[in-house]
């Protein structure tokens, strides 16, 4: 694994960087497939049932998904002689490629892979793959984005924001409740992508840093099942508290950095006059809010003198908060401060003058 | 503006530094001396908005309920003294922490001059109150509490959001000033109606409206001396404030919404005081009585008459005090015999007579008896809605007798009878809790004097 | 659409209904990936027959990440046979709670 570390970083880097720089489909195709090869071995790391079992139901979706996309440039090849991502100008083509992108980034009628596969592997991958890897099939939604059917997103947003909220409400995985939040958060980028695909870019960003400092921290703190969150405060304090700023900013309650690209949304959507989708966007996003105050309870309203029922892992180490975390719930907590008065202060500058 | 407000966030990085000898000395003093400087904003000739910056200002609707916020602050801090003393010290100063970030988001809330954010300073005020309830609550059913609080709140504000940011699209700003000089023009369709009930839908959820009010005496029941302190005192207010700035933008036209509210605030008043007069929880009574209340500032704010926000504002004031020192004593009888059965708590004032003359100050106030700002208040508001409709008297006639009612129930149920026999040792009464009494009794008492310092027509 | 291009088009449907409906051993799942894959390269190969680009860099491309694919598939193949004893999908059930 040490030798071939470096070759599997170095793939998932240039294979993004392909997504970034090309519009041509069958490149894009190619990079998806060399990025999916180059997870794998991230994914089965151990060579343990779940870890096998995550990267074969990984395998199977992401080969689907690939298979699909190239499915849609060859029809549109066929139909208007063009393989540029951005010309994708035949209909039935166009719906296959953005279904063929929610299978890969995991969105309602094919979200079933997702805490699955999350729940099979190491934490640190599952940044990987709850970040970086949605970065690819994002940017392509972002190409097609003018082209994209408004009522297939907001149908397909909606149903991930109240399906994702729903099954959170009776897991106590934590992996399983991140990538069910994974889920609802990707509701919030698709909704938007069709009228400001930069705000659903700038939503994945803010996303993206809050659940890398949410894993992370979740991760050193050793944690798999939100029974073990009931001794962190009492292990590691300082660690807990950063835990509970990066759940609360997921969840997008005001003051934090998670509610910007909601406010943002929201405000998009209203002057596109989808105030119901809005609405709904915003109730049912109260589900996922109930699963991470559960956590969020769990973590941090339990702690001593008052008793728990949980006997205390010694064999477990002290969890240590590092400089990496530290700085990215500093981005989750200071952002909305800054943009906010930023907000207010230029709106008013508009309406006096 | 930007005294109060820095002086309150800098509370916050003092708080965890401080050695823990004077964990509670200093900032206690440190919001004492905030709470000078807040009294200095008060100005009650001055009707105009008094800003800096275009973001922020204070008027007269907002600036007692600043003052009052700022005073709350050093009351919590002595009143939660006596039960934070066995937690260890970190705690102590979370504790702390939390009480100035509540009161950094409550003096947001009362400047914002743009509703986006007021509403966001609205929204940040759940987190630090969730702390307090869920974590320093005293039994397991705070968790609960803190569920049904949070819920009930932003479900009720998720309306208000779409509403503010539809007013923006359709206005193209959001400053509180600027929309109370353009009103909103052809907008009669019933879109519209929804579009005022939405906003209007979380106030009184905050407030809280007889129908939507179960958060609250679950809230104050399962929360800390603190959070039950605050809750009473300012968080209700912000319901009533924002009502108060919300009515003045209501066209005209959409009159339609209001008498259904109107008709069930102060049926909601007459029935939560009936509700009073059947509790056996005592804190779980000062909730209701608070829920009764502000029902006749909501019923009197939809009115929308000359005289409604003078009397609202000094009925809001006055019940902020009024209630916060219901809970303080409240909270003295929990910390002596540790029940808070008004069966199990009798005949106090065998034990602790002084507290009793306190009680009995409280329960006077409580119940709006002639010369304190509470009877100046209600008056007020029951003038205006007899103005509104002679019917009213009726409501709220019976709601003043049966407050009456239970105000006394409540006080000769706690202080008069004989003594159960566990609580026949009793620890006497300190200074810090007379003081506490004190500041509480203070403030009302000045008013009534001249209560024209809160709302000068 | 051309007679070839409808045929392949249907090849591949059929190939992705097998490997959505039948979920009986990981072979098959990887024949009917495998299936697909290559309606896909005959589709473009004779599109560049069709559109007369002589060049075949396209479907010879994605007939080389086709052939990694599967080659993938059957390293986890071998890997679950190892784990698991077996290779049916039905196996495949450690993570479902």
């Amino acid at each position: 694994m040490p030798l071939s570390q470096p070759i599997i970083l170095a793939t998932l880097t240039i294979t993004t960087l392909i997504f970034l720089l090309s519009t041509h489909l069958v490149l894009i195709w190619v990079a998806l497939e060399l990025n999916t090869l180059a997870i794998l071995p991230l994914i089965a790391h151990k060579s343990h049932p779940r870890a096998i079992e995550a990267s074969t139901k990984y395998f199977l979706t992401q080969a689907m998904a690939s298979a699909l996309i190239i499915f849609s440039g060859t029809l549109n090849y066929e139909m208007t002689g063009s393989c540029q991502i951005v010309e994708l100008t035949n209909l039935t083509s166009m719906i296959v490629l953005t279904l063929a992108l929610f299978i890969k980034v995991g969105l309602v009628p094919f979200h079933f892979w997702v805490p699955e596969v999350l729940q099979g592997m190491s934490t640190t991958a599952a940044i990987f793959l709850l970040t970086w890897q949605k970065l690819g099939p994002l940017i392509m939604l972002f190409l097609i984005s003018p082209l994209i059917n408004f009522e297939l997103t907001s149908v397909v947003a909606t149903l991930s924001s109240l399906v994702a909220g729903w099954m959170g409400l009776n897991q106590t995985q934590v992996r399983k409740l991140m990538a069910l939040s994974s889920i609802a958060q990707m509701a919030w980028i698709i909704v938007i992508i069709k009228y400001a695909p930069s705000l659903a870019i700038l939503t994945f960003y803010i996303y993206s840093t809050t659940i890398s400092a949410t894993l992370l921290t979740l991760d050193k703190m050793s944690t798999t099942s939100i029974k073990y969150l009931i001794i962190s405060f009492s292990k590691s304090p300082i660690t807990t508290t950063i835990l509970m700023i990066s759940l609360l900013s997921l969840s997008g309650l005001p003051p934090l950095a998670g509610f910007m690209p909601k406010w943002l949304t929201i405000n998009q959507l209203l002057a596109e006059k989808a105030i119901w989708i809005a609405l709904l966007m915003l109730i049912t996003s109260l589900l996922s809010l109930f699963f991470y105050l559960r956590l969020w309870y769990n973590s941090s309203s339990t702690m001593p003198p008052s008793t728990t029922n949980t006997t205390r892992l010694w064999r477990k180490s002290t969890p240590q908060s590092n400089f990496t975390i530290n700085l990215l719930t500093m981005a989750t907590t200071t952002l909305l401060l800054s943009t906010t008065l930023m907000k207010a202060i230029t709106k008013q500058e508009y309406s006096l003058g | 503006m930007l005294k109060l407000l820095l002086a309150t966030f800098m509370l916050i990085p003092t708080t965890p530094l401080l050695p823990n000898k004077i964990t509670w000395l200093t900032p206690t003093t440190y919001s004492i001396i905030v709470t000078a400087l807040a009294l200095l904003v008060l100005n009650p000739s001055d009707i105009f908005m008094n800003t800096s910056g275009p973001a922020l200002g204070s008027d007269q609707l907002s600036t007692p309920l600043m003052i009052l916020s700022c005073w709350l602050l050093p009351l919590m801090l002595m009143a939660s003294q006596n039960s934070m003393l066995k937690t260890p010290a970190p705690q102590n100063h979370t504790f702390i922490t939390i009480l100035a970030m509540l009161q950094f988001t409550l003096l947001m809330t009362f400047m914002a001059l743009d509703l986006m954010l007021f509403y966001i300073s609205f929204e940040a005020t759940l987190i630090p109150t969730l702390i307090i309830i869920s974590r320093w609550g005293a039994q397991a059913d705070r968790l609960n509490a803190g569920i049904y609080f949070l819920f009930y709140t932003i479900t009720s504000s998720i309306p208000l959001m779409i509403g503010i940011l539809m007013i923006y699209n359709l206005k193209g700003t959001l400053s509180i000033l600027t929309l109370q000089l353009t009103p909103m023009t052809g907008l009669i369709s019933w879109t519209d109606t929804l579009l005022w009930l939405s906003i209007l839908l979380a106030f009184l959820v905050k407030i809280p409206l007889y129908g939507l009010h179960l958060w609250l005496p679950k809230a104050h029941v399962e929360a800390p001396i603190a959070g039950s302190m605050v809750l009473a005192a300012v968080l209700l207010k912000l319901g009533g404030y924002g009502l108060l700035r919300v009515v003045i933008l209501l066209t005209e036209q959409i009159n339609t919404i209001y008498p259904p509210i109107l008709g069930l605030a102060l049926w909601g008043a007459l029935m939560t005081s009936l509700i009073c007069l059947r509790q056996t929880d005592l804190k779980s009574l000062i909730a209701y009585s608070s829920v009764s209340h502000m029902a006749l500032v909501t019923a009197a704010i939809l009115t929308r008459n000359q005289l409604t926000p003078m009397g609202s504002m000094i009925l809001m004031i006055a019940h902020g005090l009024t209630s916060s020192m219901l809970f303080c004593l409240a909270n003295f009888s929990y910390e002596r015999t540790h029940t808070r059965t008004l069966l199990a708590m009798q005949g106090m004032q065998l034990t602790t007579p002084t507290l009793t003359s306190w009680w009995f100050l409280a329960s006077m106030m409580n119940m709006a008896l002639p010369p304190t700002i509470n009877f100046v208040g209600e008056l007020a508001l029951i003038t205006s809605l007899f103005n509104w409709s002679e019917t009213t008297l009726l409501l709220t006639g019976l709601n003043s007798t049966i407050t009456a009612i239970y105000t006394l129930y409540m006080f000769s149920s706690t202080q008069q009878g004989t003594l159960p026999i566990h609580t026949l040792i009793l620890s006497p009464t300190q200074t810090r809790e007379h003081l506490l009494m004190l500041l509480h009794t203070l403030p009302s008492i000045i008013l009534i004097t001249n209560p024209r310092l809160i709302y000068h027509d | 659409m051309s007679p070839t291009g409808t045929t392949f088009m249907f090849s591949f449907i059929i190939c992705t209904i097998g490997l959505i409906m039948y979920h009986t051993h990981l072979l098959s799942t990887l024949l009917c990936l495998e299936g697909m894959m290559l309606s896909i390269f005959m589709a473009l190969t004779m599109l560049s027959l069709d559109l007369h680009t002589s060049s075949f860099i396209l479907p010879l491309t994605v007939l080389t990440l086709s052939a990694c694919e599967a080659g993938v598939g059957l390293a986890l193949l071998v890997a679950s046979a190892r784990t698991h004893n077996t290779a049916s999908l039905k196996n495949l059930n450690l993570l479902q709670c």
